[in-house]
């Protein structure tokens, strides 16, 4: 119990990082697509944290606290540039569900499955090319 | 038409060139067949254990094979990977045609649905990764 614990925990400290830094994404968007995208993800992200941190509950556990701020990029200053950054974004969100995947089990592994087949296209819609196996590098 | 050679080609080839180097020796045994019963039998080779995951991936890579003749050129690609990845690989003809959709979601939820069942973390991790590459792609279509 405590590996799946250890499991959530992690993925959830990375999705409290990827709504705060959608948040500064999103306040810097000037076209209204983009904007619409990086809401939708911050939405999916926002989600997900819900869901992780009721799982926590469930299992007795304490959920993880989001930090005061986390650190953001230099070169966030055009439509280009902040689509790069959620790609980029999306992409390491990728790792982290594919690592976490593994250690766990049930219903736990099908939400992180399921987010990780999101992330992967979500990065994708903000730029990031293909790839065959998202999140692994093989 | 692709003509590689497979595993399972070179496996064969070697039983064979061994059943033909060894007929000269099972001849050479049988002249002195009284030392051979005073040796002791030696002991089974152990069974390796059933792999509990095996018909999972021979069911998806029964998909995946069933998929990949016809499918469009990148998509094709996609599934020989996937098929590495899996200890496998096609060397039918490629007939590239039209995407089919459902049948590739249909695979994608058969590659979730085996990621929650696999007993082994790896191959959960791979089956996820698998099944996010093709929903890059179905959403690019």
């Amino acid at each position: 119990m405590s590996g799946t614990v250890d499991a959530l925990q992690a993925v959830l400290a990375g999705e409290h990082a990827a709504v705060y830094q959608y948040g500064v994404l999103g306040g810097r968007a000037s076209s209204s697509g983009l904007l619409v995208r990086l809401r939708t993800a911050y939405d999916a992200h926002a989600s997900l944290r819900d869901s992780l941190a009721e799982r926590l509950r469930e299992l007795g556990a304490t959920p993880a606290k989001p930090a005061v701020a986390y650190a953001i990029g230099s070169g966030w200053h055009t439509d280009a540039a902040l689509a790069a950054a959620a790609a980029s974004l999306e992409e390491r969100c990728c790792a982290a569900y594919v690592v976490q995947v593994g250690a766990v089990g049930g219903d736990d592994r099908r939400l992180l499955a399921t987010a990780l087949v999101e992330a992967a296209v979500r990065s994708t819609g903000f730029g990031a090319p293909a790839a065959a196996f998202p999140g692994l590098r093989l | 038409v692709r003509s590689r050679p497979t595993r399972r080609r070179a496996l064969g080839l070697a039983a064979l060139a061994g059943a033909a180097g060894a007929a000269p020796l099972l001849s050479g045994c049988s002249v002195d067949s009284s030392l051979d019963r005073l040796r002791p039998t030696p002991p089974p080779t152990p069974v390796a254990p059933a792999n509990p995951d095996q018909p999972l991936v021979d069911r998806v890579t029964t998909s995946i094979r069933r998929l990949l003749p016809t499918a469009p050129a990148a998509w094709s690609a996609l599934h020989e990977r996937q098929l590495q990845a899996l200890g496998t690989a096609y060397h039918g003809t490629l007939r590239p045609g039209a995407l089919d959709h459902a049948a590739e979601t249909a695979l994608r939820d058969q590659l979730l649905d085996g990621c929650a069942a696999a007993q082994d973390p790896e191959l959960a991790r791979l089956l996820a990764a698998m099944a996010a590459g093709v929903s890059q792609l179905l959403g690019a279509a």
